[in-house]
């Protein structure tokens, strides 16, 4: 054997013992399993953390509009396949200045977006605000209006109106 | 084509299914906006219009003459306790250059809760048109009489009657 | 000169002993041969808020691989999803899975789809080489609550 037939031979031997390493397959394949974990979850964005009414006359203005503006109102809620996700207020109390008082229920709303409902402030019972099926992120917004009476005593009235959403 | 899969020194990996905790759905999130309504205490008076008249009529066949009613509108803002008085004071005497009436002819009726039912001018002391207690908005109507007298001296007569409301 | 040549039918080794004064011409022509390896074989996403974490990934996968084309020629590894997310009756598309991987060139980052995908390619033999790919998720609200599984398939092949 020459010298060149043999180094020809050393070559295909390291190669054969490498590759035995290897499948002689022209492809090989190997799986592997991809999960993604999606929990419920929800969250509950309001444009402003008040709102405030001035003192109008009665008779210009029956209906005094809250400032700032309609409250814009985002929902976002990652929900079981077709539940509902619901959002809804609740009145602390009625308007209370010391001892006076005038009904939560003077308070009302319209409201513009998808899904979401006009309605009255309640402080017995929450009110629905909107409501929606699966998943998803939703905006829209609740136009605050106070029924102004000649029948209000004076004073500077407050209330807490807590929203809730929820998925079940 | 050989398919044969030579593993020398390595071990393929065995397939590892790690199962995740299950999802869950249920959530909840809130947010609060405070609100504020201004309203300070006001006070409304409208008279239905700004004269009255009483047009010249034979004594023999009207004895009493009668104005149009008068319509009178009092809005008040005040504490629940609070009196709200509406009165009447005349400039003067029923005036033609140097001929008059004496003003205590000018007497009235009304209509309306708390409107006083029965009242005569006056133009030395105020007089009560209506009492009322708490705020609100009250409505009534005031008609007007003068005795229509034989002894007038010809002429054209006029007053002025000034209203006043008093929201404590 | 005496000369034996042993070849096994099971094996590939090749023997060439006692070979003196002649002389042989060894034509053999090495076959595509390829080893592939993935550590580990999960790929998992846990679940986070969309609003701080649009993009979720995943440990990386640790591609061990040999690799010889045809003749000196290329070779192709791909990976390929066999179809989209499922849990339940809810999906999410496939396409929302996407990849970086190093090194390049070698390596590219690509997204998942039902069509095999270009992972990596080369020429030659690649001996006992190595590759990191990291998995990412586009996070969003739009999905149904539930555990998505899929499978994914590494394959290294040459033409």
């Amino acid at each position: 054997m020459s010298a060149d037939t043999r180094v020809q031979s050393l070559a295909l031997l390291v190669a054969a013992a490498l590759l035995g390493l290897a499948s002689s397959a022209a492809a090989q394949s190997r799986t592997a399993t991809l999960n993604v974990t999606i929990n419920g979850f929800v969250r509950l964005t309001l444009s402003s953390s008040g709102v405030s009414f001035p003192d109008s006359n009665p008779d210009l203005v029956p209906q005094v509009p809250g400032t700032p503006g309609p409250l814009a109102i985002t929902v976002k809620g990652r929900t079981a396949a077709d539940a509902n996700l619901r959002l809804s207020v609740l009145a602390s109390d009625d308007l209370r200045s010391g001892v006076r008082t005038i009904l939560a229920s003077n308070i009302t709303w319209t409201a513009t977006g998808d899904g979401f409902v006009a309605g009255t402030l309640n402080p017995t019972t929450a009110q629905p605000v909107g409501s929606w099926i699966g998943a998803g992120a939703r905006s829209g917004s609740q136009s605050l209006l106070f029924r102004n009476l000649w029948t209000h005593p004076p004073g500077t009235y407050t209330l807490t109106m807590t929203y809730t959403l929820s998925s079940p | 084509m050989r398919n044969t899969l030579v593993k020398v020194g390595l071990s393929t990996a065995a397939a590892v299914l790690l199962m995740s905790s299950s999802a869950y759905a249920q959530a909840t999130a809130n947010a609060s906006l405070n609100v504020t309504v201004n309203v300070a205490a006001r006070a409304r008076l409208t008279l239905g219009a700004a004269a009255i008249t009483f047009a010249d009529q034979d004594p023999g066949t009207v004895p009493t003459l009668t104005a149009t009613a008068l319509t009178v509108d009092v809005g008040a803002r005040t504490s629940p306790a609070g009196n709200v008085a509406l009165t009447v004071l005349a400039t003067g005497p029923l005036a033609s250059g140097g001929n008059t009436i004496a003003i205590n002819n000018l007497a009235w009726t009304s209509t309306g809760t708390g409107f006083a039912a029965t009242g005569t001018s006056n133009a030395t002391t105020a007089q009560s048109v209506g009492t009322w207690t708490g705020p609100g908005s009250r409505a009534g109507s005031q008609t007007y009489t003068l005795p229509n007298s034989w002894t007038y001296a010809v002429g054209t007569y006029t007053t002025t009657l000034n209203y006043t409301l008093s929201v404590p | 000169m005496t000369s034996r040549t042993l070849v096994s039918s099971s094996s590939r080794w090749l023997f060439i002993s006692g070979l003196t004064a002649a002389s042989v011409v060894l034509s053999a022509r090495p076959a595509a041969a390829q080893f592939l390896q993935l550590q580990p074989t999960t790929i998992s996403f846990a679940s986070a808020d969309p609003d701080t974490v649009p993009l979720i990934s995943a440990s990386p996968i640790r591609v061990t691989y040999i690799a010889l084309g045809q003749g000196a020629g290329s070779w192709t590894m791909t990976v390929e999803a066999e179809g989209q997310l499922v849990s339940g009756t809810s999906t999410i598309p496939i396409s929302n899975v996407s990849w970086i991987a190093t090194p390049t060139p070698t390596f590219r980052n690509g997204t998942l789809s039902t069509v095999p995908q270009v992972l990596a390619t080369g020429t030659g033999l690649a001996l006992l080489q190595s590759g990191d790919v990291t998995f990412r998720f586009n996070n969003s609200w739009n999905y149904n609550v539930g555990t998505y599984t899929q499978t994914v398939t590494f394959t290294l092949s040459s033409p």
